[in-house]
């Protein structure tokens, strides 16, 4: 949770600097953080759905001596 | 003017001959002599030969030629650094062949040196996955010598079909089509563009922590070098560049193995510059360049730092790891600088480079790609910069260090992360070996700011998204899954065909048997051929139906 914690902090304290220089690019002060929250949540929600698809399976189980 | 792979060749004798100490000074003093020469070869300098009744030109430098042979050869240095503690003569003769093959390519005036020096690469880099040592090794390496010599086949059919046709023996810009089609799949290939990227995932983690290192550095950036070359400005590549950069993260926040997991971010990164060369205007394809150069410093340290952990403890499994800043602090700092490259952080080489690609797919209105390559720069950390990190050096302890780390291997690490940071903050060494003069600027407020929310929103998603990115011990097949499929489809298809023929066959003598038709006909060599045929013709319609 600390790491969740600095992690806001930096957003927050960057998209305020961002908006108080008017310095930004496509998006308002901010918003990069939000497409960093959504597109790393989809990104690991496509992950899951690759595994669910077959695409990822359990380590083989070690072999019985002359299996 | 000496070719740069003389010195790499002329080593790789040297250490084949000579003793222990001699090979590890070679290993370093080789690329060293050759990163020398490429430095000093006057632009625009080019070497022609006569052999078997065809003009060879086996060294032509421009900018873009410079580039990636100045950093194949300081990769080189590196490697020998790394590897200085192994006595291994077959890894040196092999990294020192590769070595060769490398420059070789991209110094290649002609296409005919540039074929013999694409396939030299292809089996010094089997020899070097074989160099694993296991079973699982050799098996990888014959997987990648299969790949790739089907690679080096259409590119040389492609070559074959270009010089039919009359077409220029030099190597330079070809259209998509025909003879061109053949040499884009040939590179293809070797850029592990999906679907015929499993060969990377697969070989590289089955060979040991120094070949790895360059491993990572020459296949796929050989053919980066041939695509901007050969294939700037083809659209379709823009494309398949987007779905490696997606593809190769969405794999990788999945993988167990680390070896695999930053194969996977090969995939992705060579995705930035896949697309870079399809968008084909001078700053992309600067970018291209500049990310190629980055690329090979991040993620060799990225790969000496992994190999570095399973020299330590033997393992390499994310689910076998953990606790390991404490025994290995020097490996984690330096893996982070590695992490946080290639995920763009300010003040560090990918920063500048990946920046470049991005900003010329918004200059050139293709705002989806430039999103695209967001999105995967997002994933890039989350995998690389916070999973790996996480489940590697932080926790609990899960294993012990049983070796420790070499000096030699800790020396390139931190030689690789000196590199990243000094182009990170002096971006102007690096455009000075870039083929256009762009006057990019990386470092604006907006960047910046965008970069440091963006890393932040990521280390958000890790957090929230945590329970979903813990330990589990897994495979991933990819891939794999399709060429399993087809491969056992091409079994059941041959089967039904033998099927076929032995039933027909026996009908065949039962006829013959009865005297009905002519014997003679029958028995014939020619008729019993066409009959057999017949009869697998048959058994395969029969199976398909």
């Amino acid at each position: 949770m600390k790491l969740g914690g600095a992690a806001l902090l930096v957003a927050v304290v960057v998209g305020i600097a961002g908006a108080v220089v008017d310095v930004h690019g496509h998006l308002p002060p901010g918003g990069y953080a939000v497409v960093g929250v959504l597109a790393g949540l989809a990104l690991v929600a496509a992950a899951k759905l690759v595994a669910r698809a077959g695409l990822q399976r359990p380590v083989d189980p070690p072999r019985e001596p002359g299996a | 003017m000496i070719h740069p792979a003389v010195p790499y060749l002329l080593g790789a004798l040297l250490v084949a001959l000579g003793p222990v100490p001699l090979r590890r000074a070679v290993a370093v003093t080789a690329p060293l002599v050759a990163l020398a020469l490429v430095w000093t070869a006057p632009d625009g300098a080019s070497v022609a030969v006569r052999l078997f009744g065809l003009t060879l030109v086996p060294l032509r430098i421009d900018a873009l030629a410079r580039a990636f042979a100045i950093v194949f050869t300081l990769i080189g240095v590196l490697g020998g650094i790394y590897a200085a503690h192994v006595p291994g003569r077959r890894f040196h003769v092999a990294a020192l062949v590769a070595g060769a093959a490398g420059v070789g390519i991209v110094l290649a005036g002609d296409w005919a040196t540039f074929y013999v020096a694409w396939e030299v690469l292809a089996v010094a880099s089997f020899v070097l996955v074989i160099d694993g040592g296991t079973p699982a090794a050799g098996a990888a390496a014959i997987r990648y010598l299969l790949m790739h010599l089907l690679g080096g086949s259409l590119l040389l059919g492609g070559l074959a079909w270009i010089r039919v046709a009359g077409g220029s023996p030099a190597v330079g810009a070809l259209e998509p089509g025909g003879a061109g089609t053949l040499v884009l799949l040939g590179f293809a290939v070797n850029a592990a563009i999906p679907p015929l990227h499993a060969w990377l995932t697969d070989a590289y983690p089955e060979s040991s922590p120094a070949a790895g290192v360059l491993l990572s550095a020459f296949a796929t950036k050989a053919a980066v070098y041939a695509l901007a070359r050969v294939f700037p400005g083809t659209e379709l590549l823009v494309w398949a560049g987007c779905v490696m950069a997606v593809w190769g993260v969405v794999f990788a926040i999945l993988e167990d193995d680390m070896r695999k997991l930053l194969g996977y971010h090969i995939v992705s990164q060579v995705g930035y510059m896949v697309a870079g060369v399809g968008l084909g205007t001078p700053l992309a394809l600067s970018g291209v360049v500049a990310h190629a150069f980055c690329h090979i410093l991040y993620k060799g340290l990225l790969f000496m730092a992994t190999g570095s952990i399973v020299h330590a403890t033997g393992r390499r499994r994310l689910s076998g790891l953990g606790g390991l800043a404490r025994p290995l602090p020097a490996v984690a700092a330096l893996y982070m600088v590695g992490a946080l490259s290639i995920s763009g952080a300010p003040l560090l080489n990918g920063f500048v480079s990946k920046a470049m690609i991005v900003s010329a797919a918004d200059a050139a209105a293709a705002p989806a790609v430039a999103w695209l390559l967001t999105v995967a720069s997002v994933g890039t950390f989350l995998s690389v910069g916070l999973k790996l990190p996480a489940l590697v050096f932080g926790g609990p302890s899960r294993t012990g260090v049983a070796s420790p780390v070499p000096a030699g291997m800790t020396a390139a690490m931190a030689l690789a992360a000196a590199l990243c940071v000094l182009l990170g903050v002096a971006p102007g060494l690096l455009y000075r070996l870039l083929p256009f003069d762009v006057g990019y600027v990386p470092y604006t407020g907006a960047h910046v700011i965008e970069t440091l929310e963006l890393l932040a929103g990521t280390t958000l998603a890790f957090v929230l998204a945590r329970g979903a990115l813990a330990r589990k011990a897994t495979i991933t097949l990819d891939m794999d899954r399709v060429y399993r499929a087809a491969g056992r489809a091409v079994v059941r298809v041959g089967r039904g065909i033998e099927r076929g023929a032995v039933a027909l066959e026996a009908g065949v003598f039962a006829i013959v048997d009865a005297g009905v038709p002519s014997r003679r006909a029958l028995a014939s060599p020619v008729g019993y051929a066409v009959l057999v045929a017949l009869g697998a013709l048959g058994g395969f319609l029969v199976l398909v139906r």
